[in-house]
């Protein structure tokens, strides 16, 4: 069984083939941008903040506001883009290792001021997954392969992890439908104080109006999200990653809550979309597919 | 078949070393476990969590909006209000790039109002501090009967140059601060 499981997960014996390679830099560099982007999104608002109201990860034993009220935020965004660069560019092996912990950093302080945010995290755990497998492993393939295996097995965790957190949390009964309309209230304020006016999109105007409606969108939710380890198996791949997706694009919809970069992200490891690329390469005259073999090769 | 070992060891260490630091930052998995009084100050370790939000289903929750007000001296400016009869025009966050669950979170979440966490807030409105009075709510949400009940409670005003606490609520320090 675990054998199976290790197999389906990461299958370091197939042949790997152009398409995959290039599948991957483009995974890797997905996640580099997001990562970037949240480095240069906090980085400047960190200047802004003077207070810690909740102390995360590091700021439970360091005293965090010293990245506040300076320009250590802005500078903190310079090393996680240098680390992250030197990481991608296979010119430094422990550039990954270094941005993540900035990056730990960097969410410590933004998020001092109450919010645990949820948003960051898969990009998070990529980051760390990068600089897990390359310094465990020496060739580039199993590197890939082991990234792509932990990715599966930890998403699949969390998500779990999720739907288990909400049945020991409040049981059973969570997906009433009236727990939605608190939820729905509770973002319809947020969004009141973000615009300075009130409005319901049209499904949250179904699910306030019918609470089948409501329960019936929870538990939609609460089962996929229960199911996500199914990921952990190549064949459920296709089928639960994107109804995850799905869920976080209902979730959009109802809640007003984007969680963007993991939507993409379940996308991107949904699918094969390396036999894709290796369709569209077999289609290309001879030297084309030389040359994008020979730079897949040379940056992969 | 070595590649295999390895990444199961890489797996399993990584798995351990996350339900560690998720066990020893276990403040936010509902009411539930650890009790409140032993349980380490609030969190997860970014990036790994049990991921538990939205696990408490009806719990009631605490938000804040902010208005902008002309006259600080009027006496029904405490009052609690639902979401037509605010006072006021709507300070609205986004346009100023101002995280609004940074600030809902200030307002449900600080357990002291010191003279430290009134100057963390007003440095957040800074600028526009210099000529607004801003009125800051806290929305208490819960489930009543078949519907929701949304109550905004003025909490914290702060005019240019001082700021002033809502007289029938109980802060943990004094009832009024100096910027």
């Amino acid at each position: 069984m675990i054998e199976k499981l290790l197999q389906n997960l990461f299958d370091y014996e197939r042949k790997e083939t152009v398409g995959e390679i290039v599948f991957y830099r483009f995974f890797e560099l997905f996640v580099v941008y997001w990562a970037l982007l949240y480095a240069w999104q906090w980085g400047p608002y960190l200047s802004r903040l003077k207070d810690v109201v909740l102390p995360l990860g590091i700021a439970e034993y360091i005293d965090i506001t010293f990245m506040f009220e300076n320009n250590l935020g802005i500078v903190n965004a310079i090393v996680m883009t240098v680390m992250l660069a030197l990481g991608f560019l296979r010119i430094w092996r422990y550039g990954y290792l270094g941005a993540i912990l900035s990056f730990h950093l960097h969410y410590a302080a933004r998020y001092s001021q109450g919010e645990i945010s949820h948003g960051s995290n898969l990009i998070g755990t990529t980051i760390l997954f990068f600089a897990v497998a390359t310094l465990a492993f020496q060739h580039r393939k199993e590197i890939r392969r082991t990234v792509l295996g932990m990715c599966y097995f930890f998403y699949g965790i969390g998500y779990t992890s999720a739907a288990l957190c909400k049945l020991v949390a409040t049981g059973p009964t969570w997906p009433a439908g009236r727990h939605l309309w608190m939820w729905i209230q509770e973002r319809t304020v947020d969004t009141f104080s973000l615009t300075g006016s009130v409005d319901y999109n049209w499904l949250q105007q179904l699910a306030l109006d019918n609470g089948f409606i409501a329960t019936a969108i929870l538990t939609f939710g609460l089962l996929v999200e229960l199911f996500a380890v199914l990921m952990w198996f190549k064949r459920f791949r296709p089928i639960i990653m994107p109804l995850l997706a799905g869920m976080h694009i209902g979730i959009m919809v109802v809640m007003r809550l984007d969680f963007v970069s993991n939507t993409l992200l379940l996308v991107f490891l949904a699918f094969t979309w390396a036999a894709l690329i290796d369709w569209g390469l077999r289609r290309l005259n001879v030297s084309t597919f030389d040359t994008i073999k020979k730079l897949s090769l040379r940056w992969a | 078949m070595q590649h295999y070992k390895k990444g199961g060891r890489l797996i399993v260490g990584t798995l351990i070393v996350y339900a560690i630091l998720v066990l020893f930052h276990l403040g936010h998995f509902g009411d539930v476990w650890p009790p409140r009084e032993t349980r380490h100050e609030l969190g997860e370790f970014w990036p790994l969590s049990i991921y538990p939000m939205f696990s408490r289903g009806g719990h009631p929750w605490v938000r804040s909006h902010m208005r902008e007000v002309a006259d600080v001296s009027d006496p029904h400016l405490w009052q609690p209000r639902g979401f037509d009869d605010l006072p006021g025009t709507p300070y609205a966050l986004g346009p100023r790039g101002i995280n609004q669950n940074d600030i809902a979170n200030f307002i449900s979440k600080a357990r002291t109002w010191d003279a430290q966490r009134v100057a963390g807030i007003r440095s957040v409105f800074e600028d526009d501090l210099r000529q607004k009075n801003l009125l800051v709510y806290r929305a208490d949400g819960t489930i009543v009967g078949d519907s929701v009940s949304v109550v905004f409670t003025p909490f914290l005003l702060m005019a240019p140059d001082t700021t002033y606490f809502n007289p029938t609520l109980e802060y943990q320090t004094a009832t009024s601060a100096s910027p």
